[in-house]
């Protein structure tokens, strides 16, 4: 794997399943549904480890809530849901992301100033 | 596609996982793939690098949601940690076993120079290491951290500066004093009683008259004692737009 796709890979690691919390939080969604959302926000999955296993680790965290039910027209799929805990752990997610994500600004963004004086 | 369920089916067996719930991963694994087929994505865009591993996959999976230990899941691994683990403790053994032969050399020849006290030397006092130094600078808004090597060139006109300086002494510092200068603006501070390897941060609101290009200067006057005063003064040089 490339350089860039590895850095890529790790920045995403601790970031995904905040991702998929707030995907679901649009509406109750079933695995490639999320994959899918996630895809049409430039964020595809491919390089990163499976949704999957991840889902799994929310779900006996007790961070969603899960229902099957008939998807259009396919066969009855698995939806997933933030539950209660899982939309404050969103919110106190998305404020960590932010504040890290400012903290290494402030460093890499001083370097962006200096390519360009 | 149905290839890569079976695959995962079969390490789920493996693993007893319970037969209910493996059916119920490999349908939901099922309808996703063929939805993806259908709309003509690959694999590797539904499973990510999980793709190319079918057991680990299925491993990974079934541990996360808890169904079975994490142990388990990871059994087929532990000969690749032991190995890593194996092979840590042999360079740490190794590494000691340098370092002692290298010790033992030092120590047999007397006149040798011991270049390690002499370098720190200078920067000790009898009370043992003492003095502050200027650690950094940063501005608001976006908290961007000034380099004190190229100029620093900002896209927003910044509204306040933070500098912080410390006592990186193992004895507290009675009185510290900072004085910050930005272009022609002098301003002074006084810390008390600094702790060993205390840090204090000063606030400036940035005067309104700041020219495009100016300099921050921030000095700690020097305290009784101490002897390495290089890192007493910082300057940042910064731009601004209009």
């Amino acid at each position: 794997m490339a350089s860039e796709e590895r850095r890529r890979s790790q920045l995403l690691r601790g970031a995904l399943d905040l991702c998929l919390l707030a995907v679901m939080d649009e509406g109750p969604a079933y695995g490639y549904e999320m994959t899918k959302r996630l895809r049409a926000r430039g964020l595809p999955i491919v390089g990163e480890g499976s949704i999957y296993p991840l889902l799994g680790r929310l779900e006996s965290a007790g961070l969603v809530d899960t229902y099957r039910a008939e998807s259009d027209g396919g066969p009855p799929r698995k939806y997933y849901r933030p539950s209660p805990r899982g939309r404050r752990a969103l919110a106190q997610g998305v404020a960590e992301w932010r504040s890290t994500r400012d903290a290494v600004d402030a460093v890499l963004g001083s370097v962006e100033a200096e390519v360009y004086p | 596609m149905s290839e890569f369920v079976e695959e995962c089916r079969r390490e789920w067996k493996r693993l007893k996982v319970p037969r209910p719930i493996a059916d119920e991963m490999a349908d939901d694994l099922t309808a996703d793939l063929q939805e993806a087929e259908a709309d003509g994505a690959s694999v590797e865009e539904v499973l990510g690098s999980g793709a190319s591993d079918p057991r680990a996959f299925a491993a990974a999976w079934a541990s996360e949601r808890g169904i079975i230990p994490r142990r388990r899941a990871h059994g087929i691994r532990r000969p690749r940690l032991l190995t890593i683990v194996l092979l840590v403790v042999g360079a740490f053994l190794v590494v000691m076993a340098v370092g002692l032969v290298a010790l033992l050399a030092v120590s047999g020849d007397s006149s040798a120079p011991r270049s390690g006290v002499a370098t720190i030397a200078p920067s000790l006092a009898p009370g043992g290491i003492i003095g502050t130094a200027v650690e950094g600078a940063t501005v608001s808004p976006a908290n961007v951290a000034l380099s004190t090597g190229r100029r620093t060139v900002l896209r927003r006109r910044p509204r306040s500066i933070t500098i912080t300086f410390v006592n990186h002494s193992s004895q507290t510092v009675a009185l510290a004093h900072l004085t910050v200068q930005i272009d022609t603006h002098v301003y002074r501070y006084t810390a008390s009683q600094m702790v060993p390897n205390a840090s204090k941060r000063i606030h400036v609101t940035l005067p309104a008259d700041l020219p495009r290009r100016f300099t921050i200067r921030a000095t700690t006057r020097p305290v009784p004692g101490e002897a390495n005063t290089a890192n007493n003064r910082a300057s940042w040089r910064v731009a601004i737009p209009k």
